[in-house]
């Protein structure tokens, strides 16, 4: 799966040779070269000018770069420390600096391998001088180029190698033999500590043109003594079979008989499916660090250590990002406040619209608000009517209710209505009980109670009925 | 935290509170959106869409009842002119008598309240003749009510001896179409 395309430029000047090399992921984990550029400059013909016609003219388009720092502005300090808390250990490296470097405070330092031995912390660092980097922050600033910080040319190699073992951070012992234009470079490492390294005066240009047999002859020398001396001081980690070359040198397969036979040891082959956009094999061996620091941006490579930055750097970048900061807040502040200004005015906005809506629609709001109420009204008299039609014809449908109702022998004699309601209701039946009984069976007439006496004579019993309240005829 | 970062906070923390208790001063800001205070104008939007959105209900409502109201209305005499009904209701009564044949000893116009105008009839009749007519009453197209009713019975006659008060409703002229 293809990482974020992100590209890395990274710049190396060593030995008279200013290297540039773009890189961006490519499929397949691989990484590809879009551009790169070597040309043999003296550090002090290395200006903000030539820089800017460099980057014009060899079509680079990325303008944030790290350095790889020149081999002879870095200082590298083993020390012997006791076994310490992280913090406690930094203080005492510090500490031990000071002590031993007499203008400590004009140099950055990072440590590169720190390992247990014999039941002390054995710590490497790197040291640079301040006025090295602030030289190097000033040029590419200069030229108009964003400066990210400087790494060492020991990482870029590291990282190329445990690019080419498979991404993974490796455990085990490696060995690398870098023949720049300048010097020789043995470094054994495992993982990320640095297990010995050491630089001879051989070059490339030596080796390759093998003008003075001598050379050649303390070269064997110095390279077999000194992997000798390795595997005695480190008994525990072997020298691996097969070793890594860096420079030209490797590109040619009769220098490469030459030294595998005096190391007595076999070439690692490169991957170069690993590393696409190189035309020259020769080329591919002289940018391996440069392509090592470039995985790392590339995110290839877990970051391992900061770049070294200068004081100068550090203090811009701080300064820059206060006000970085201040202007995100600024922009933040001005959206809310923004926000929150087009909230209120559009609830204005939309006030007037329903307003001015409002005020529209006014008159035949008006119309439809007394129409509303003229149909209230309207309906309040119709149901009053209404009321007064219901009760049409109810006494006569009374009369034609009791009259169907009366039992057999039953004699009306009096009936008094008004308004509806039954006042009296006289008259004769042989049992008035009877009477009764019947008509609570009949709805209508379930209201009718006795009023005062019975009075038995010889037609009968004579009763008086009245109707209950709260059947009470309608009155308008 | 780094006190740079602290400070940065507190300035734009003032500065937004600033802004916010700005907005609520100078524009009501909180009293519009927060607190909702009520707006006459406003607060009528809602029922106006409402109302308008039911136009149609309303006048179809409307004419539904002056139509029912115009109709109903026709069952009653109108009080505009009490004498010229005391009279329709009087003239409507002697048809009815005349038409069921009933016998009336005595007939009075009434005054029952400012709006119920009514007729007392008093009389002997056979219980046929005075059911025929109250029954006639109950379904004139004028809204004739009983007010009263009372009935004593003559056995030696075969007869009723009764007294009744006819009534009915007198009306505003209304329902006419808006």
């Amino acid at each position: 799966m293809l990482k974020m395309a992100k590209m890395a430029t990274i710049v190396s000047i060593d030995s008279g040779i200013l290297s540039i090399v773009e890189v961006i992921p490519a499929q397949d984990h691989a990484c590809r070269i879009t551009n790169y550029y070597q040309v043999e400059l003296p550090t002090d013909s290395l200006t903000p000018a030539r820089l800017q016609e460099i980057w014009q003219k060899k079509g680079f388009s990325n303008k944030k770069i790290s350095l790889i720092l020149p081999s002879e502005s870095v200082k590298y300090r083993s020390l012997t420390l006791p076994i310490l808390p992280e913090e406690e250990l930094q203080r005492a490296l510090q500490l031990e600096l000071e002590d031993s470097i007499n203008d400590f405070q004009n140099y950055t330092y990072q440590v590169i391998s720190q390992s247990i031995q014999n039941q002390m912390n054995q710590v490497k660092i790197a040291l640079v001088s301040n006025s090295i980097l602030n030289h190097y922050y000033t040029l590419f600033t200069e030229a108009g180029l964003i400066f990210k910080g400087a790494s060492l040319h020991l990482r870029g190699n590291q990282n190329f190698i445990n690019y080419q073992l498979g991404f993974l951070d490796n455990e085990t012992v490696q060995f690398y033999l870098d023949i720049a234009s300048n010097k020789t470079e043995i470094v054994v490492f495992k993982g990320r500590e640095i297990l010995y390294n050491r630089q001879l005066n051989s070059t490339e240009e030596e080796l390759m043109l093998q003008v003075h047999p001598e050379i050649i002859k303390d070269f064997n020398d110095e390279l077999r003594l000194s992997l000798i001396y390795y595997q005695k001081s480190n008994p525990a980690n072997t020298l691996p079979k097969q070793f890594w070359g860096f420079g030209r040198v490797f590109a040619y397969p009769k220098l490469v008989q030459d030294i595998t036979s005096i190391l007595n040891k076999e070439l690692v082959s490169l991957d170069t499916e690993k590393i696409q956009g190189i035309e020259k094999t020769e080329d591919l061996f002289s940018l391996v660090p440069l392509i090592g620091i470039a995985l790392e941006e590339i995110r290839y490579i877990n970051p391992t250590q900061r770049y070294f930055i200068s004081e100068k750097q550090r203090k811009t970048e701080l300064k820059n990002s206060f006000w970085q900061q201040g202007l995100v807040w600024a922009t933040l502040i001005i959206i809310v406040l923004t926000g929150f200004f087009l909230i209120f005015k559009g609830e204005q906005i939309r006030e007037q619209k329903k307003i001015k809506w409002l005020q529209s629609r006014k008159d035949i709001l008006q119309k439809l608000q007394q129409t509303m109420f003229d149909t209230k009204a309207k309906q309040a008299k119709l149901d009053k009517l209404v009321t007064w039609t219901s009760t049409q014809g109810r006494e006569l449908q009374f009369l034609n209710t009791l009259i169907k109702h009366l039992p057999v022998g039953t004699t009306i004699s009096n009936i008094s209505m008004e308004e509806g309601l039954l006042k009296d209701l006289a008259g004769s039946t042989p049992s008035v009980s009877r009477l009764l009984q019947k008509l609570k069976r009949v709805p209508e007439l379930a209201r009718l109670k006795l009023k005062g006496n019975i009075i038995i004579n010889e037609s009968g019993e004579l009763f008086h009925l009245e109707e209950e309240k709260g059947n009470k005829g309608v009155s308008p | 935290m780094t006190s740079r970062e602290r400070n940065l906070i507190i300035v734009v923390s003032t500065v937004i509170i600033c802004g916010l208790l700005y907005l609520g001063y100078s524009n009501h800001f909180f009293q519009n959106l927060v607190v909702m205070s009520p707006n006459n104008q406003l607060q009528n939007y809602e029922k106006t869409r409402y109302t308008l959105a039911n136009k149609w209900n309303i006048m179809a409502k409307n004419r539904a009842v002056t139509k029912t109201l115009q109709r109903v209305n026709k069952s009653f005499l109108p009080f505009k002119n009490t004498k010229e009904a005391k009279l329709r209701l009087l003239k409507k009564i002697e048809k009815l008598i005349v038409n069921a044949g009933l016998a009336v000893n005595q007939k009075r116009m009434l005054d029952i309240s400012e709006k119920i105008i009514g007729v007392t009839l008093e009389g002997t009749a056979s219980s046929q003749v005075l059911f025929s007519f109250l029954h006639s009453v109950a379904k004139d197209k004028l809204c004739l009510k009983l007010n009263r009713l009372q009935l004593y019975s003559l056995p030696s006659k075969n007869a009723l001896n009764y007294r009744i008060i006819i009534s009915t409703l007198l009306i505003d002229e209304e329902g006419k179409a808006p």
